[in-house]
């Protein structure tokens, strides 16, 4: 076979895998959203479900989501933060910030299922916080830490050094010269990460089921059981108690996690746009 | 005798195992208009930098010498870099507004300081505007972005922002270098100006402006300062060929 | 001047935030996991065949090779698609075709994985077992449903080890007569491979990991499978699906359960960790 012929073979192979993956993503949201849009109404959204789920809307599902996930985030984004400021700004290479590294990459790989597990140790069970938003909400928190430092750090070292430069020549302390250069310059990218903990947080099923619980009703406390969207499509689909509201909740969970990513990736094309 | 404000005795300064300046001696009286020149890779950046001690942001480096802002040695144990800064400014060779209003851009060093009252503010931006000559220019546009103004105006800027920490000495590292001809000529203008009032040490790697600026001048090459003196002395009469190549344009 | 030294020390101490969640993950796995395996042995824990919580047996063989089965399969399948992907976003595609394609790859990624999971109970499950026979839970609709999650991990790592290599490779390469395929096999793909193993590695611990989408399509039977088509149970559906009653030895078992896997993927990622590390510092 000659040269030229096994190009054209090859480069037609690795474009049909890169198309396959295009169409895989275009599949899978295209068909959830044409089973699951119709299902999706004011009603679906604002009231309570029936009978289980099988008929009704999703309302303390989706209260439940909102909960766990602004817990999270609001949990995660100051430490994660506050490490990212650390470990670009105020240290340099060296025995501690390889040891910060490598247990946030480490932390960034282990499974849901391990976090569920230990949420359920020591939250729901140690500190005896039941199935609540507050376990949930801890669990979600540790698990999107990492993103939430990476993204950070990575827009913080993307601010120009001359910047700084500038605010330490005007006589700027290395803090201020943090929360007054630093930090809005980095804001795009930070708020970038946020949202992709928001979407990870939604999305998450494995680390809730365990410590938020299954409960399908409106939570009046932090230490109430919730039953998240993630976990309510869970369930409605593996017991089979409405493939119509199944779909609905997919296509909420779907609209929801697609909204958030875009604004991500649209603050993050910001900060690409400014920099030229 | 004359009050020597700036005085440099000795410095030398490394970077990790290279270095960068060897024994650097000289001084500069109160008011007086000091410009370095060199070629590009000389040391001239550095020295400015430990004038104010911005090359204590790096890592690993080395410094010996001392160096004399009215007497005191500016790192003797206990000497506030902060402090320090707000008297010695410093403006850089690429005009850079930070990502704030023009007027933020010049309040910026006050507030730091904790002068944060809006009329002393309002006061003090525009009297630094119209020192640094921009204050015509930008009277009607001062909550718009600084980086929406030419790179004249955004290096003036940059002298504004300087002026409003009412510094003893200012610091420009070529500060025309990425400007057209009639911008530097703007910024020469106005930096003759300002001396009398400000002691000032100019950077250049363009031996014209030094003899258009200087009152004294001095000629750093390969991180030895090869000689100094009133500026009509080092141009017309050289003492060293290393200068004479250097004025002619043979080096650099 | 103000004294910066108290934010310093509480900003480093923000900063060890993540390495203790990770001993703290580390301890209380420990803790609840490590006293069943001393009862039942670490070898008839690892290697027993009875799960059987009410009667008191341990033995996860059958889910470990459950999980061996799934994970294996999901790399034959997730690897040679990833690799290719990545190489046709990086090297062959137009930059405005890479540029819509990069994005969708990172929105694969954010889709939950019970959505996953649900797309291959309504179309995998059935087409397995149409076309192929068996129940349609299987080993292979799992492995199939696992190739597309770990599809972003491995493209993007693979992508970013091919963007960082030179393009005087490319140049040089060229130069000399190879083909774009001869360039991409012999110099790339060589030049970025710590890389590409990392990203390999990285989705394996992925695959191994995952959970609520393999507990929906793998069928989840307490045997060890002997084809692709027969249904199977990995260690972390395991957890899932027992989790929500167990009591006692029981729930100590499931921590168990979970320390082996803990093990497994924290060795994994270090290696992977380690790999792209040493490719950091040789590009300098």
């Amino acid at each position: 076979m000659s040269k030229d012929r096994a190009d054209r073979l090859a480069i037609t192979a690795l474009g049909l895998s890169g198309l396959l993956t295009g169409a895989l993503l275009t599949l899978i949201v295209g068909h959830v959203l044409a089973r699951g849009l119709p299902v999706i109404d004011a009603a679906f959204l604002l009231t309570a479900p029936e009978r289980m789920g099988r008929a009704g809307g999703i309302f303390p599902s989706v209260v439940g989501t909102l909960a766990v996930t602004a817990l999270a985030v609001a949990i995660a984004t100051p430490l994660g933060v506050m490490t990212a400021v650390y470990l670009a700004e105020y240290t340099r290479e060296g025995f501690f910030v390889r040891l910060c590294r490598f247990a946030t990459a480490a932390l960034a790989g282990i499974p849901s299922i391990i976090f569920g597990l230990f949420g359920f140790v020591l939250f729901v069970i140690r500190l005896g916080l039941g199935w609540s938003v507050l376990s949930g909400g801890l669990t979600l928190a540790i698990m999107i830490l990492p993103i939430i430092i990476r993204t950070a750090e990575e827009a913080i070292r993307a601010v120009p050094r001359s910047w700084r430069e500038i605010s330490y020549a005007l006589g700027g302390t290395r803090w201020q010269t943090v929360t007054r250069v630093v930090l809005p310059g980095a804001l795009p990218g930070v708020l970038t990460g946020v949202m992709l903990g928001v979407a990870r947080s939604v999305g998450e099923t494995a680390a809730v089921i365990l410590t938020a619980g299954t409960t399908l009703r409106l939570p009046r406390s932090p230490l109430d059981p919730v039953r998240t969207m993630a976990v309510h499509f869970f369930i409605l689909a593996r017991e089979g108690i409405s493939m119509d509201q199944a779909y609905g909740t997919a296509a909420v969970l779907i609209l929801l996690i697609l909204g958030v990513n875009f604004v991500a990736y649209w603050l993050l094309g910001r900060i690409t746009a400014r920099r030229g | 005798m004359r009050q020597h404000r700036l005085v440099v005795e000795g410095l030398s300064f490394y970077y990790g195992a290279v270095r960068a300046l060897y024994r650097v001696s000289f001084k500069v009286g109160a008011g007086e208009l000091a410009v370095v020149m060199g070629p590009t890779g000389s040391g001239k950046t550095t020295l400015l930098r430990c004038v104010n001690r911005l090359c204590d942001l790096h890592g690993r480096t080395r410094r010996e010498g001392r160096i004399l802002l009215d007497g005191r040695d500016i790192y003797a144990a206990g000497t506030c870099p902060t402090t320090l800064r707000r008297r010695v400014g410093m403006v850089f060779a690429v005009p850079t507004p930070l990502p704030l209003s023009v007027y933020d851009n010049v309040a910026y060093g006050p507030r730091l300081a904790g002068r944060g009252r809006r009329q002393e503010l309002d006061a003090l931006v525009e009297e630094s505007l119209r020192a640094a000559a921009l204050w015509d220019e930008v009277a009607g546009r001062l909550r718009e972005p600084a980086f929406r103004l030419s790179g004249g105006q955004q290096q003036r800027l940059a002298i504004a922002r300087v002026l409003a920490m009412r510094p003893e000495v200012i610091l420009l590292d070529e500060p025309t270098s990425g400007l057209d001809p009639v911008s530097t000529l703007r910024i020469e203008e106005l930096l003759r100006g300002l001396a009398g009032s400000y002691t000032i040490v100019l950077v250049t790697n363009n031996p014209r402006q030094a003899a258009r600026l200087g009152a004294k001048v001095l000629f750093l090459y390969l991180g030895h300062l090869v000689e100094q003196g009133p500026a009509r002395q080092v141009f017309s009469n050289p003492r060293d060929p290393r200068t004479q190549d250097f004025i002619s344009g043979r080096v650099g | 001047m103000r004294d910066e030294r108290p934010v310093e020390m509480l900003l480093g101490l923000v900063a060890l935030s993540t390495t203790t969640a990770l001993v703290l993950i580390a301890v209380f796995i420990f803790i609840e996991g490590v006293p069943v395996i001393a009862r039942v042995g670490p070898a008839q824990f690892l290697l027993g065949r009875r799960w059987a919580p009410d009667a008191g047996s341990f033995g996860i063989f059958n889910m470990l090779a459950g999980t061996v089965w799934v994970t294996v399969g999901a790399l034959c399948l997730g690897v040679p698609l990833g690799l290719a992907c990545a190489i046709f976003l990086s090297e062959v595609a137009p930059r405005p075709l890479a540029r819509m394609l990069k994005p969708a790859l990172e929105l694969l990624a954010a889709i939950p994985s019970v959505v996953y999971g649900f797309m291959g109970v309504v179309v995998l499950v059935p087409l397995v077992r149409t076309t192929l026979g068996g129940p349609g839970f299987s080993v292979l609709a799992a492995s199939a449903v696992l190739a597309v999650m770990i599809l972003p991990t491995i493209t993007s790592i693979t992508y970013d080890s091919l963007r960082a290599v030179p393009d005087s490779y490319r140049e040089g390469s060229l130069a000399l007569g190879a083909g774009r395929w001869q360039t991409i096999a012999m110099v790339l793909m060589p030049a970025a491979r710590p890389g590409i193993l990392a990203g390999v590695i990285l989705g394996t611990g992925r695959a191994l990991g995952e959970t609520m989408a393999v507990l929906m399509v793998a069928g989840n039977a307490l045997r060890a499978p002997t084809s692709p088509l027969d249904p199977v149970r990995t260690l972390t559906a395991n957890i899932a699906l027992e989790m929500g009653y167990a009591q006692g030895e029981h729930r100590q078992a499931l921590l168990a359960t979970g320390l082996v896997l803990f093990v497994v993927i924290m060795a994994a990622n270090s290696v992977a960790l380690a790999l792209s590390s040493r490719r950091a510092g040789e590009g300098g």
